[in-house]
């Protein structure tokens, strides 16, 4: 199988950090534009009258931000292989359990709350829309014209950095392909980017902001099932540290 | 890794490109109809879409007759207070009237409709969203009960 082909693996590390970048970005980066013109074109086919049409744009939507969440994991993963080149075998093997165990804390508690934000949302969001016709007008100001084009770009860069991360990590390592975990999170975080985008094109585009939320709300429950494995994980690898240590301390000092 | 797996890696990869090119290439990108029913959000508003509605004692209004009960002759401003979040005015009256809101979020504009009773008899219903302190104009010429609904 060989040994371990460190610049790959950094490299891996570097794509993974760029897509995760770009999800993180996507609520900076969409939306913004003007789209006072499509609300008062919506409002006519409402059969209302709105005003002067101002300060209405497009929503950046949660999807790609929330895909980060999952793909959190993904970067855990790797960064710890990526901490075994710079760490001695025995301290990797020793913080790597309860590191895991406090990152997997942390993301739980995240994932929790974006769950909670994007199920309220999604439930304005759809409680507004079925009130015609000042609900539906206030969604359409707030999240009716979903940049779709935009977000097509960053989730197919975001799509093509996870695939070199996957490739350079099989190329870093061909052993990592045995490790069932890792290939299904790949998988997991593959799917996912593609998931949303079929989203995006499923509807029209004054709908693709509920849907958006709701592929947002599905991530944050995929990236809570991903952090309870890694809290699952990380048990035995924090007793084998301990026993470790316990069986270091038992030893008779040689000096002594 | 073997020939085949090296192979297999390729045609999942390949495979996931292509399903992200078909989703941008043959989905929808038609704007949508607002005023058309689409299951799906059908089906989520019947799952979760539950309404948050606007306290009756947040509202202060002139033309009030009791709490949630407005006597309108002409017009009458309803001062509603800060609901603390977006929250729906339910207005409903068994005649037709007019109602004059601004639109939440830092949206700048009004919407004005008519609301008319519907043939159900179930009378005239405007629902109006509202996520900070602001005024709601309702008007009807002819008079009319309105009742702010919590529901």
């Amino acid at each position: 199988m060989g040994a371990l082909r460190k610049p790959f693996l950094l490299l891996a590390m570097l794509a993974l950090v760029l897509a995760v970048g770009v999800e993180v970005g996507a609520g900076l980066l969409l939306g913004g534009g003007d789209a006072g013109a499509e609300l008062a074109g919506s409002a006519a086919d409402l059969g209302v009258e709105v005003g002067d049409v101002r300060e209405v744009s497009e929503p950046s939507g949660r999807g790609t931000g929330y895909l980060a969440l999952v793909d959190a994991a993904a970067l855990w993963t790797t960064g710890l292989f990526c901490l075994g080149l710079v760490l001695p075998d025995r301290l990797h093997g020793r913080i790597q359990g309860v590191a895991t165990l406090i990152f997997s804390i942390v993301l739980i508690i995240v994932a929790l709350l974006a769950l909670v934000f994007a199920f309220i949302e999604l439930t304005i969001m759809v409680s507004l829309f079925l009130a015609p016709p000042f609900g539906t007008l206030a969604y359409l100001a707030l999240w009716g014209f979903f940049p779709v084009g935009d977000a097509a770009v960053l989730l197919g860069l975001a799509l093509l950095l996870k695939l070199a991360w996957a490739g350079l990590l099989i190329v870093a390592q061909p052993k990592f392909l045995q490790n069932k975990g890792l290939v299904l999170l790949i998988l997991t975080s593959l799917l996912c980017t593609v998931v949303l985008e079929f989203l995006h094109h499923l509807v029209p585009v004054i709908l693709v902001s509920i849907l958006d939320s709701l592929g947002a709300l599905v991530f944050a429950v995929i990236a809570l099932v991903w952090a309870l494995v890694l809290l699952i994980g990380a048990i035995p690898a924090i007793v084998k540290a301990v026993r470790a240590t316990a069986a270091l301390r038992a030893e008779p000092d040689p000096h002594g | 890794m073997s020939g085949q797996q090296k192979a297999l890696l390729a045609t999942l990869g390949v495979l996931l490109v292509v399903l992200f090119a078909v989703a941008v290439g043959a989905g929808r990108d038609d704007q949508g109809d607002p005023a058309a029913r689409h299951p799906l959000v059908d089906l989520l508003g019947r799952a979760g879409g539950g309404r948050s509605v606007v306290d009756p004692a947040g509202v202060d209004a002139d033309c009030a007759d009791a709490t949630g009960q407005l006597v309108i002759n002409g017009r009458c401003e309803l001062r509603i207070a800060d609901p603390g979040g977006l929250r729906t005015l339910v207005l409903r009256s068994p005649q037709a009237f007019r109602v004059r809101a601004s639109a939440p979020g830092d949206a700048d504009f009004t919407v004005t409709d008519e609301v008319d009773p519907a043939a159900d008899g179930s009378g005239a219903v405007a629902r109006v969203a509202v996520d900070r302190e602001t005024t709601v104009l309702v008007s009807c010429p002819v008079g009319c009960l309105v009742t702010i609904a919590r529901d």
